[in-house]
């Protein structure tokens, strides 16, 4: 054959498969049943107790895209958090600490960028509270018998915390609006109530309770109305002192499992009556229970001091109530928690959210937290310590 | 002779509860007409049934009239008790029973009680987990510390305190000042605890008595991560397992917290075989499953050998 030939059958080849190759690009279709068969050699499950599926690490989302007012903040969890209200030059932020790491984050609500503003990495962060301003935050890290507790300086030039390790034992903490924070000690028969000044990291001591093993549910300030009781059980009789200036006052609520939160006017408490896990509401200063409309954990609430009289709360049916509080206590109550907001001194309650046919997710809801002028609700997940938002005002009617 | 065993019962029966038996006994040997209250030294704002007791039959044909502080009770005319108030904290409230005669003449019974708060704080030295927010509860052979705090406007600490626990006087009688005791839980699942505090003159300001379960020691399991710490709902029978190792701790609720810092067993059990502990903390290990087993049954027990009470068990499947 001629050497012209063999060049024409091989450029009419390299054309067909051109050709084909075009056509597939194409035009072809890739169907599933195709896709189970290819490379299916049958092998069953593989036995290798070695193997790992590879984790994906997920990037931190910030859900700011969707107009829905729940919205989840964080996939990191979350030790503690706090909002920073917005002037005309800041928009509105949330600061928070990573557990584990305690790496602090910032959220800008309006765009959704989320900034690390501290990279110091304390081990073992468990708790953290922060001031008002977001200029200091309290730390608790570490476990048990190695617990440290610490005083961080957030810095606005720096990614660094400036740490003061704190020598008292503390048992609970919280911030203040005036950027101070509230903090008890406890010695061999007693609970010490301080108030500690951060930037000069000096304290004064606001009460001494004959107490060893107390909740405190602090005010917003040192001199707000708190409250302190001891652990609580179903099984024995618990009582409420009210802590206000430095006067102790025994309440007149008392009751097996008894637990309480409040502010000047007002005390939302609950406790087992004849093996019934009941909820009330007390006003003060006339002395009136009304018993709200449903079971609710005062743990799961959370107050405006009597200024801002805005009571939300977190609240699920619970198929065993004459176990709680403790089986609470101990993780054995599961929670798909509902918003409620409670009104007229505990005679009404207006639902607010279900996260579970909201988001698909159900939520154990814990650390509530209203923003200072109660536009927003954010709480902690308590399954997975994330951060969550509710917008109790809609955001097209914030002002930012 | 039958006169002789009453005297001779409530000689003898009162010289080991002295306290208990000084009001009955001066009842018995002066019957009169007595009010009584129930409860004997009611809290404030509690509802107090006040009853006359006619040890010698003087109320007969009487008409009673109940004042309660200076105010008649109508409802209550002629009735032999009446319910009110206690009041408010540290005020004296009266109570009186006008007994109109047939014959003429009156007779007035008066009692007064001043409500004050008086709270028993129960601190059992046992262990529950950090994060748990509840009591913990006294279990048998454990330490519990009792706290009185008497509230009559300020938490008083300047009484004269005595402690009974099952009717037993605790610290050898009354004390001053010192409104905490520390007592061993004894056998049974529950205890009756009880104080009176009373002014260092010897009036009796306030009694309470409560009843105090004694728990079973119960252990559950938590995950456990080492950065953030105790995962804080327990396995629920059965822990599947991600990846191929997980960190477990068995938390032994209500265990006296010494035998939880020093048990004589702490063992973890792998399909019943002994496993060794891993690290310094013989409450936690860490869990690897081996060979081509689809799942393991994980327990854990701890004991003390002298007190054996004070010790728990139990078992979760973990599914890999």
């Amino acid at each position: 054959m001629k050497r012209s030939v063999f060049i024409i059958i091989g450029v009419v080849l390299v054309l067909i498969l051109v050709a084909v190759w075009v056509y597939m690009l194409f035009f072809s279709t890739t169907s599933n049943e195709t896709d189970k068969q290819f490379g299916d050699l049958d092998f069953g499950e593989t036995t290798d107790t070695d193997y790992q599926e590879p984790v994906v690490e997920e990037e931190p989302v910030v859900d700011m895209e969707t107009n829905q007012r729940l919205r989840q903040l964080t996939t990191r969890p979350v030790a503690g958090f706090t909002e920073i209200l917005s002037d005309t030059n800041n928009p509105r932020t949330v600061l928070y600490m990573e557990i584990g790491t305690g790496h602090i984050y910032s959220i800008n609500l309006i765009s959704g960028e989320e900034e690390r503003i501290s990279a110091t990495t304390i081990a073992e962060t468990q708790k953290a509270e922060f001031s008002q301003d977001g200029t200091y935050v309290m730390i608790q890290s570490g476990f048990e018998t190695k617990k440290e507790f610490i005083l961080g300086e957030i810095h606005s030039t720096s990614s660094t915390l400036s740490n003061t390790k704190l020598a008292e034992p503390i048992t609970s903490f919280s911030g203040t609006v005036d950027n101070q924070f509230l903090y008890t000690i406890q010695t061999n028969a007693s609970t010490i109530g301080k108030v500690l000044d951060p930037s000069d990291v000096t304290n004064e001591t606001l009460f001494t309770l004959p107490l060893r093993e107390a909740n405190v549910e602090w005010g917003s300030a040192a001199s707000d109305s708190h409250y302190v009781y001891p652990k609580a059980t179903r099984h024995l009789e618990n009582f409420l002192y009210q802590i206000k200036n430095g006067v102790i006052t025994r309440m007149p609520i008392d009751g097996r499992g008894l637990s309480a939160i409040g502010n000047d006017d007002l005390v939302l408490y609950a406790k087992q009556e004849n093996d019934v896990y009941q909820s009330y509401f007390h006003t003060i200063t006339t002395g009136t229970e009304v018993e709200m409309p449903f079971v609710q954990i005062p743990e799961k609430c959370i107050m405006g001091e009597s200024d801002r009289p805005v009571t939300v709360c977190a609240n699920s049916e619970y198929e065993f109530s004459e176990l709680l509080p403790d089986s609470w206590y101990k993780g054995e109550t599961s929670s798909s928690d509902s918003l409620w907001e409670i009104g007229l001194e505990g005679r009404q309650a207006t639902f607010l959210v279900n996260p579970e046919q909201t988001s698909g997710r159900k939520l154990d809801i814990t650390q509530l937290q209203l923003a200072d002028d109660m536009e927003n609700v954010y709480f902690t997940n308590q399954l997975d310590k994330t951060l969550w938002l509710y917008e109790r005002i809609p955001a097209d009617t914030n002002q930012n | 002779m039958r006169l002789f065993f009453i005297l001779f019962f409530l000689l003898f029966g009162t010289a080991i509860h002295t306290a208990d038996a000084q009001l009955d006994f001066y009842e018995m040997i002066n019957p009169e007409l007595l009010l009584k209250t129930e409860p004997e030294y009611p809290g404030p704002g509690e509802n107090v049934t006040v009853t006359i007791n006619d040890y010698r039959g003087g109320t007969y044909g009487s008409t009673i009239t109940w004042l309660y502080n200076g105010q008649v009770v109508p409802e209550a005319e002629n009735r032999r008790s009446v319910e009110v108030n206690a009041g408010v904290l540290n005020t004296e409230s009266t109570v009186e029973a006008v007994l109109s005669k047939p014959e003429g003449g009156k007779e007035v019974l008066s009692t007064t009680f001043k409500p004050v708060y008086l709270d028993i704080n129960i601190e059992a030295q046992t262990r529950v987990p950090e994060f748990y927010l509840g009591k913990a509860l006294p279990s048998v052979g454990s330490m519990v510390n009792a706290t009185a705090l008497v509230n009559d406007g300020g938490i008083r600490t300047d009484l004269v305190y005595t402690w009974r626990l099952n009717r037993e006087v605790l610290e050898g009688g009354p004390i001053r000042s010192r409104n905490q005791v520390s007592f061993t839980t004894p056998m049974g699942n529950r205890l009756i605890l009880s104080v009176e505090a009373a002014e260092p003159s010897g009036t009796i300001l306030a009694r309470k008595t409560i009843s105090l379960p004694s728990a079973v020691p119960t252990v559950s399991f938590y995950e456990v991560s080492s950065l953030f710490g105790v995962k804080q709902q327990p396995v629920d029978n059965e822990l599947i397992l991600v990846g191929n190792t997980a960190t477990i701790q068995a938390e032994p609720y209500y265990l006296d917290t010494r035998v939880y810092n020093n048990p004589d067993i702490a063992q973890w059990e792998i399909n019943g075989s002994l496993s060794p502990n891993q690290g310094n903390n013989p409450y936690q290990i860490t869990f690897q499953p081996t060979g081509a087993a689809e799942s393991a049954r994980l327990g854990f027990h701890v004991r003390d050998t002298t007190e054996v009470l004070q010790g728990a068990r139990d078992t979760i499947q973990v599914s890999f």
